[in-house]
């Protein structure tokens, strides 16, 4: 079974949410999870060697996505 | 003695450097190694060496920072202090909001993205820090 990830930065490190792209429920869901942390958060995905990539919309295809906070001036 | 003057006139410029210097290792050592073994921060230590490329991650277990590029051609180096602006030789700014409960290790890799993909967005809300 294939399993995708979505990792959102926190006070715990991080917290890890899982789903497999083929089931269309654990997709719904995943997909629900990604729009409410796109209010609030900036999401990008793994390319590989160091790479990375700002995503906008969900994709059940994007293996790995991590989620941190809005950035402000520190 | 003009020399023994102008040495007497650079001591509390020379002092002052060296008090910031002392205060940005402090700053260093209790973001980084005070907390280091606190189970969130070893988790975003690991999560942070998937995200780094070869190279960074070399330069990372060797000096706790990584020189990123940015998606403008900037070069940066990031600390779990601030930013350094290596084509200007300032001192940056950025954090996600949330900063203050995240281990370094997550707040450099923040960084890293933001910079890598969208250089502009990120120095838009940038802080110039004074020195």
């Amino acid at each position: 079974m294939k399993v995708h990830t979505h990792i959102v930065m926190d006070a715990h490190g991080d917290t890890r949410h899982t789903f497999n792209p083929e089931s269309e429920v654990e997709v719904s869901e995943a997909l629900k999870r990604f729009d409410q942390l796109l209010k609030t958060h900036t999401a990008a995905r793994r390319l590989g060697e160091g790479r990375s990539e700002l995503v906008r919309s969900f994709n059940p295809a994007d293996e790995e996505v991590l989620f941190f906070r809005k950035l402000v001036g520190g | 003695m003009r020399w023994l003057a102008a040495i007497e006139m650079m001591i509390p410029g020379l002092l002052l450097w060296a008090s910031f210097i002392g205060l940005m290792c402090i700053h260093d050592w209790i973001l980084y190694g005070l907390n280091a073994r606190a189970p969130q921060a070893q988790k975003a230590e690991a999560l942070i060496r998937e995200w780094l490329s070869p190279e960074q991650l070399r330069q990372y277990e060797e000096w706790r920072k990584f020189e990123v590029t940015g998606s403008a051609g900037g070069r940066y180096l990031i600390t779990p202090a601030y930013i350094h602006v290596l084509n200007t030789g300032q001192h940056i700014c950025f954090v996600p909001d949330n900063f203050s409960v995240l281990p370094a290790a997550d707040v450099m890799l923040a960084r890293k993205i933001a910079l890598e993909n969208d250089e502009v967005g990120a120095l838009k809300v940038a802080c110039r820090l004074p020195y």
